[in-house]
């Protein structure tokens, strides 16, 4: 009876885990693809290229969805995600928790860079402004503690 | 019997290292070599990005990427290395050394005291360049800051820290060969090759490396562990894994915005190579991915 009890236990635990870990995952790709990703290497880039016309309402939209995306990053990289297997193409660098404060000052300085660039964007020539400054933070990031697999 | 065969065993290694150590003793390109010249500072600088030389040896932590002060250490399976002050700074610098002492270390491997240089030092690439953009290139970076301080020493264990032995390394993996004009190819083919080949030392980290450190010359281009750092590099030949599915102009737009066709950007340390290559003439960035574009297929090692 004991050992069906501590079975199903351990059964219960490492499937929530494999679970969390597997959420954890498609949470950082949401975050990165869809609410980042989309707007960053579509929507503003087709405006800065006069592929498509500048829409205030497309840009307001996508630095809202940067802005609130990056109030998620914080939890997506915690002391407890540290050891779980890569999983994918691009993984995180173990420097993130190495290195904790820089890789804090560098998601506090993209969260000021979503709203500083927000603020510039207010026409084509503005975004371009606008579209480096979150460009720049995004690389803060990725250069240092986003790593290849 | 014994006694003899120990005895002749000591007067081979006695004999036998000085004369290895002899025979590869490091070879310098001299004045005399070098005939008359009007630098082109210009030139100078687009060989100084396509090169990258600031990316290994602008000082650390800081953004002026023309204060070559040198510090930035390279961790490998070798030790760390770390990036020498090449400011024109006359004491800590380059400054006052030679246009044939720069040659002979660019396109030798060789210090201005007959030393050998360790080939985390690309010249293993650099030998492609030709003499004239060397010294261009010479003229660019004494027109830079000079930056005062030494850089720390390597920091490498035994055997590694034995320059000498570098030689040996040179004999198997620095082929002393200028880079060739492949005559059945275009003039933008070959200029793709040159800044490939030669400055760009893409070959250097898109490579695997074998045992002693040298790049695996059936596998060049086709990606590997990253031999600076965590993670891998990719394959950049025209295999499916590597830039099969790249159009040119992806190549080119990765080389000027690290811009890849999977809407991502590239990171880590190519993201210091895109902030030197963004800064080239988009003819020498048509002519680097219209080379990669031509590279057959190979299939880099496994993923462990």
């Amino acid at each position: 009876m004991f050992r069906t009890v501590f079975a199903v236990a351990a059964f219960a635990v490492v499937t929530t885990t494999v679970l969390a870990q597997a959420d954890l995952v498609a949470a950082r790709k949401a975050v990165m693809g869809e609410q980042f990703g989309k707007h960053f290497y579509r929507a503003l880039p087709d405006m800065l290229k006069g592929t498509t016309p500048y829409s205030q309402a497309a840009v307001d939209t996508a630095f809202a969805e940067f802005a609130e995306g990056a109030k998620k990053l914080p939890a997506l990289y915690a002391e407890s995600t540290r050891n779980i297997p890569p999983a994918g193409r691009f993984w995180v660098s173990q420097k993130i928790w190495s290195n904790r404060a820089d890789f804090d000052a560098k998601l506090a300085n993209f969260v000021k860079a979503v709203g500083d660039g927000h603020a510039r964007s207010k026409s084509l020539d503005g975004l371009k402004e606008g579209f480096a400054m979150v460009d720049r933070a995004c690389d803060s990031c990725h250069e240092n503690y986003r790593i290849r697999n | 019997m014994r006694r003899r065969f120990t005895i002749l065993l000591i007067v081979l290694i006695v004999l036998g290292v000085p004369i290895a150590l002899g025979l590869t003793r490091a070879e310098r390109i001299d004045n005399a070599q070098l005939g008359s010249h009007s630098p082109n500072a210009d030139n100078g600088r687009t060989l100084f990005l396509a090169g990258g030389c600031a990316s290994c040896h602008a000082t650390p932590e800081q953004d002026d990427k023309m204060r070559l002060g040198g510090g930035l250490a390279l961790p490998t399976q070798f030790g760390t290395f770390r990036a020498p002050n090449i400011s024109p700074h006359v004491r800590d610098g380059i400054g006052n050394w030679s246009e044939a002492q720069f040659a002979s270390a660019m396109l030798k491997g060789t210090s201005p005291k007959d030393e050998h240089y360790y080939p985390a030092f690309p010249y293993t690439s650099y030998q492609r360049m030709a003499l004239g953009d060397v010294r261009d290139l010479f003229a660019f970076i004494k027109t830079l800051p000079p930056v005062e301080g030494r850089a720390p020493a390597h920091d490498l264990p035994f055997p590694f820290n034995l320059r000498a032995g570098i030689g040996l390394w040179k004999v198997r993996y620095l082929d002393g060969q200028p880079f060739r004009l492949a005559t059945s190819q275009s003039a933008q083919w070959n200029r793709g090759a040159y800044l490939v080949e030669g400055p760009g030392h893409c070959a250097e980290c898109h490579s695997p490396r074998d045992i002693a450190g040298g790049i695996v010359p059936q596998q060049r281009y086709a990606g590997g562990p990253n031999p600076t750092g965590e993670g891998r590099v990719p394959n950049i030949t025209q295999h499916v894994d590597g830039l099969g599915d790249w159009t040119e102009a992806d190549i080119e737009t990765l080389l000027e915005s690290g811009n890849t066709p999977s809407f991502d950007k590239v990171g880590g340390e190519m993201a210091a190579v895109v902030r030197n290559t963004a800064q080239l003439s988009p003819e020498d960035r048509k002519a680097m991915a219209h080379y990669l574009k031509s590279l057959p297929a190979v299939s880099g090692p496994p993923r462990n």
